[in-house]
C-alpha cells in the first residue's frame, strides 16, 4: 500500500503538476471551447438548457482528452524513458505502476469535471439542484473508466509516434461522431449509426439526461457497460502479450 | 550457486547468438564478460535476468527461474539504456525505485555511491550522459543487491567519475557481492575481475582467471628506444601491433623470447632501454579476436 501511495504521489507530480501539456490540452482547451461557444459565438438569447448541455459535452470532451490523449501519451513517454524497465528489473510488479496511474487519472477526471462545472456555473449563471450537480458529476467521473481503458490500450502500441497518431485519430472523431461538438442528427444516417455505437455517445446521452432532467435510456448504461468490459478485456490481454525488452 | 546455465542456445531468427553455453557463478565472484560488439554479452545478461527466453537450455538464478520476481530483491542491474524520466528529480526517482525493494539503501547513501549528492534536486532528464550513467548505477544499487549486473557501466563517464565508480565496485567486491561486468575498457576489467569470460562466435573462448589467461597466451609488450624508425618490424609474424612515438617504440608481440632474440644484435647499438611486460587483457583479447577486435587498441593490426 505504501508503495502504491509513493508511486501515485511521484507519478502525479511528474505527469500532471509539472506537465504544462496536461493543463493546456485537458483542462484549458475544453474550457476555452466552452466559453467560445457559449459567450462569443452565441448571439442573441441563449437557452438555459444549451449552457447545461454544452457544459456536459465539453466535460465529456475534456475526459476524452485526459484519458485517451494525455494518458496514452504519458504512458508512451514512460515506456520511452525506461520507467517500466525500472519496475521489471525490481521485485515490484507492473500492477503498482498501473494502479498508481489509475488512481491519478481518476483524481484528474474528478478535477476536470469540477473545474469545467465551476467555470460553466459562474460564466453562464447555471443554476441546478445540488442533487443534479452531484448525479451528473458522479456519472461523468465513473463513466471516464472506459475512456481510461482506451488510453491504456493505445499505449500498448509501443511506438510513441504511432501512439500520438492513434490518440489523435481516436480522440477527435470520437468527440465529433458522439455528438459532443454538434448534434449527431446533423450527421448522415450511417455515420449516426456508427456514432451511437461508440462508447462516448451513451456516456454523453446519460450525462445530458441527468443534467436536463430527462429520463435516462437504460440501453445507454448497457452499451457503456459492454464497452467497459470489452476494453478491460483488451487491456488485460495486451498487458500479458505485449511485454517486451527495450531494444 | 548464484547463477547456473546449462547448454543455453539463443537464436534470433536464423542468427545464433549463443551456442550451448554453460556457466556456473559462485557467490563473491567478479566476472568480466568480454567480447566484440554483437558477441552476445547483453543477450547473456538479458537471459539471466529473465528478459529473454532461451531457444534451448536451462537457466537458474539464485536457485530459481530467472523471471522469479521475489529474487529481484537480491539483484541489481545497470543495463546499457539509462532511464531518462522527465519532470522527476534525482532524489525523487531514487525514492520511487527504492520503494520497490524490501530493504532499500537510503537515498543519501545511493547519491554518495554514485557521486550525485550535488545533483539530488536536479531533474533527471537534465543530467549529462555521464551523470545519467551514474544515476543508473545508483538505481541498480537501490535494493542493496547481492548479485549485480553492470553492462558497459562507464560509457560516457569522465576520468574522475570512472575512478570514483571503480572505487565503489572495489568496495562491493570487498563486501562479497557477486558482479557480472561487461566493458570495452579492458584494463578496468583486468583490475577488478576475479574471472574472465571471453565470448566469441557464441561460445566462451576462455573461462578462468587472468593469471592463467596470461600464461596461456604469450602475448606481451616490448618497449625500447631506437635511434631510427623500425617500421619493418610490423612485418615480423610475432608482432601484433607496432607503435612509434619520439624514437620510443612499443611492440605487442605473441612471443617475446623470439622477438628479443631477433633484436639482440641491435641491443646496446641502435636499441636502448629495453623493457618487457607481460601481456595485458587488451593484448590477449587482441590476439584471441584477431582482426575482429573492437577493443580500444591504437596501432593494432
Amino acid at each position: 500500500m505504501q508503495l502504491l501511495m509513493v508511486q501515485s504521489k511521484l507519478d502525479f507530480k511528474r505527469a500532471y503538476l509539472r506537465n504544462p501539456r496536461f493543463f493546456i490540452f485537458s483542462l484549458l482547451m475544453p474550457i476555452v471551447f466552452y466559453l467560445l461557444f457559449t459567450k462569443v459565438m452565441m448571439t442573441g438569447e441563449m437557452p438555459a438548457s444549451f449552457a447545461v448541455q454544452y457544459m456536459l459535452s465539453m466535460t465529456t470532451y475534456s475526459l476524452i482528452l485526459s484519458n485517451v490523449f494525455t494518458l496514452s501519451t504519458l504512458l508512451a513517454d514512460d515506456q520511452k524513458e525506461g520507467v517500466l524497465d525500472l519496475i521489471d528489473l525490481s521485485p515490484a510488479s507492473r500492477g503498482y505502476y498501473y494502479g498508481a496511474k489509475l488512481i491519478n487519472i481518476m483524481l484528474i477526471n474528478g478535477l476536470s469535471v469540477l473545474v469545467i462545472f465551476i467555470t460553466a456555473a459562474f460564466s453562464n449563471q447555471i443554476v441546478l439542484d445540488w442533487t443534479v450537480w452531484l448525479q451528473t458529476a458522479g456519472w461523468l467521473w465513473l463513466a471516464s473508466a472506459p475512456l481510461c481503458l482506451i488510453g491504456l490500450s493505445i499505449s500498448f502500441l509501443n511506438d510513441s509516434n504511432l501512439i500520438q497518431l492513434a490518440a489523435n485519430l481516436i480522440s477527435f472523431p470520437l468527440a465529433i461522431l458522439s455528438g459532443l461538438w454538434w448534434p449527431i442528427s446533423m450527421l448522415p444516417k450511417n455515420v449516426q449509426w456508427v456514432g451511437k455505437h461508440l462508447p462516448v455517445y451513451p456516456i454523453n446521452q446519460i450525462g445530458q439526461a441527468l443534467g436536463t432532467g430527462q429520463s435516462v435510456a437504460w440501453g445507454s448504461y448497457g452499451v457503456t457497460m459492454i464497452w467497459t468490459l470489452v476494453l478491460g478485456g483488451l487491456v488485460v490481454y495486451l498487458s500479458y502479450h505485449k511485454r517486451g525488452v527495450r531494444a | 550457486m548464484m547463477i547456473e546455465m546449462q547448454q543455453v542456445t539463443m537464436q534470433f531468427g536464423s542468427k545464433v547468438v549463443l551456442k550451448k553455453v554453460s556457466l556456473k557463478v559462485q557467490p563473491g565472484e567478479i566476472i568480466g564478460l568480454v567480447g566484440a560488439n554483437g558477441a552476445g554479452k547483453t543477450t547473456l545478461i538479458n537471459l539471466i535476468l529473465g528478459r529473454l527466453q532461451p531457444t534451448s537450455g536451462q537457466i537458474s538464478v539464485l536457485q530459481a527461474a530467472p523471471s522469479e520476481k521475489r529474487h529481484f530483491n537480491r539483484i541489481g542491474a545497470m543495463l546499457q539504456d539509462d532511464s531518462r524520466i522527465a519532470r522527476l528529480k534525482v532524489s525523487e526517482e531514487l525514492t520511487m525505485v527504492g520503494q520497490y525493494y524490501q530493504q532499500p539503501l537510503p537515498v543519501a547513501t545511493l547519491l554518495k555511491m554514485a557521486d550525485l549528492t550535488e545533483q539530488a534536486n536536479q531533474m533527471v532528464n537534465q543530467l549529462s550522459g555521464g551523470q545519467l550513467r551514474r544515476m543508473t548505477f545508483a538505481l541498480a544499487m537501490a535494493g542493496d543487491p547481492d548479485l549485480i549486473f553492470l553492462d558497459e557501466p562507464t560509457v560516457g563517464m569522465d576520468v574522475t567519475s570512472r575512478q570514483h565508480f571503480w572505487q565503489q565496485i572495489d568496495q562491493l567486491k570487498q563486501a562479497g557481492k557477486t558482479i557480472i561486468l561487461t566493458s570495452h575498457y579492458l584494463e578496468e576489467i583486468e583490475k577488478v575481475a576475479t574471472r574472465i569470460l571471453i565470448l566469441k562466435d557464441g561460445q566462451f573462448q576462455y573461462d578462468g582467471d587472468f593469471q592463467t589467461l596470461q600464461q596461456q597466451y604469450r602475448s606481451s609488450q616490448i618497449q625500447f628506444k631506437a635511434d631510427q624508425s623500425m617500421a619493418n618490424l610490423q612485418d615480423w609474424p610475432e608482432v601484433l601491433a607496432y607503435q612509434e612515438h619520439a624514437h620510443r617504440i612499443s611492440l605487442q608481440v605473441t612471443n617475446s623470447d623470439v622477438v628479443l632474440a631477433r633484436l639482440s644484435p641491435q641491443i646496446g647499438q641502435t636499441i636502448h632501454q629495453v623493457q618487457v611486460q607481460a601481456g595485458s587483457l587488451t593484448d590477449i583479447y587482441n590476439e584471441i579476436m584477431g582482426a575482429d577486435t573492437d577493443a580500444i587498441i591504437n596501432g593494432s593490426k
